[in-house]
C-alpha cells in the first residue's frame, strides 16, 4: 500500500473533534554533521519517543502533552523489564517485543558482533505525546540532551519516533 | 523528534531517524532518515522476528555512513503484510467494538 498521509489524516481528525488546526513545522534545509569515524569504532546512542519507561520509574502519561521528560536508559536492560504508556500509536506490538520500536537487544548484539563500536553507557527515552511548545523543545530539552550525549561521547544517535 | 533529530546534529553529533511517517517526516526534515512504511510502533517490524529487526537497524546504521547530503532519506522497500491503520483509526474500531457501559451487551 502507498504510505498514509498523516499529515491529512491528523487534520482531518483535528478538524472533526473541532480543535484549532495543527500548526506544522516545515522546513526546507536541514543541518548535516558527516560522520567522523567508521562504524566500527563508533559509540552509538538511541532515543525513543514511544513512552517506554523502565519499571524502576515513573509511568509516562500515555494522552501527554508537551512532556519535556527525557529518561536515561540503561542499554543492559532487560526488553521485558519496561512499561509502555503512549496513546498516540498501537503499542500491542511493543508490549510483546520491545525490540520492535526500542530494538536495545538488537543494539547490543552489534556491539558484540563489531558491526558498531560499542553503545553509549546511557540510552534515552522521552519527547513522548504531542508537542505544541516547539521552542521549549529546541532551546531547551534538546539542548540539555545534547550535552548529556557529549557527556558519554556519542559519536552516532539513532531518533525512532513513535 | 524530527527537532530533536536537527538540534542534536546541529550541535555536532551525527543523527540517523527511523521513519514510520513519510509525509511528516519530509515536512520536519531530519538531518537522515530511513522510511519503513509499515505501522507507526513497529519501524523495526514484528515482535519476535530478530533478523528483520537487526536487518532494519543495520540499514539505519549504513545509512548514517551513506547519505551525503541533508536531509536525505533512504526508502527501504519492505511491506507490510496487513492494511496498515492510523491510531485514530484503530481507536474507532476499538471503542466500537466495546461493551455498552450501561447494559453490559456488545454492539451488535
Amino acid at each position: 500500500m502507498k504510505p498514509i498521509d498523516y499529515v491529512e489524516a491528523i487534520d482531518e481528525y483535528y478538524q472533526r473533534l473541532g480543535y484549532p488546526a495543527y500548526d506544522w513545522t516545515v522546513n526546507e534545509s536541514a543541518p548535516f554533521t558527516a560522520l567522523a569515524k567508521p562504524l566500527s569504532e563508533c559509540r552509538v546512542s538511541m532515543l525513543t519517543s514511544g513512552g517506554i519507561s523502565h519499571r524502576t520509574r515513573e509511568p509516562f502519561n500515555p494522552t501527554a502533552k508537551n512532556d519535556l521528560r527525557v529518561d536515561d536508559v540503561d542499554y543492559r536492560s532487560h526488553p521485558d523489564d519496561f512499561d509502555i504508556n503512549d496513546a498516540y500509536y498501537d503499542t500491542r506490538d511493543a508490549n510483546k517485543d520491545l525490540n520492535v520500536v526500542f530494538p536495545i537487544a538488537r543494539l547490543r548484539e552489534l556491539a558484540e558482533q563489531g558491526i558498531i563500536g560499542s553503545i553509549a553507557e546511557r540510552l534515552w527515552s522521552g519527547f513522548m505525546g504531542r508537542t505544541y511548545n516547539r521552542s521549549a523543545v529546541i532551546e531547551q530539552a534538546a539542548p540539555a540532551l545534547v550535552e548529556e550525549l557529549q557527556k558519554d561521547e556519542v559519536d552516532l544517535l539513532i531518533l525512532v519516533p513513535a | 523528534m524530527g527537532l530533536v533529530s536537527r538540534v542534536v546534529e546541529a550541535a555536532g553529533i551525527p543523527t540517523v531517524y527511523v521513519s514510520t511517517g513519510r509525509d511528516l517526516t519530509i515536512q520536519v526534515l531530519p538531518p537522515r532518515s530511513i522510511f519503513l512504511n509499515f505501522p507507526m510502533g513497529n519501524p523495526f517490524g514484528r515482535p519476535e522476528d530478530v533478523d528483520m529487526q537487526r536487518e532494519i537497524l543495520v540499514h539505519a546504521l549504513n545509512h548514517a555512513v551513506a547519505a551525503k547530503t541533508a536531509g536525505e532519506m533512504l526508502d527501504l522497500p519492505y511491506e507490510w503484510d496487513e492494511r496498515i491503520q492510523t491510531i485514530m483509526e484503530l481507536q474507532e474500531g476499538w471503542s466500537a467494538s466495546k461493551p455498552d457501559p450501561v447494559t453490559g451487551k456488545q454492539p451488535t
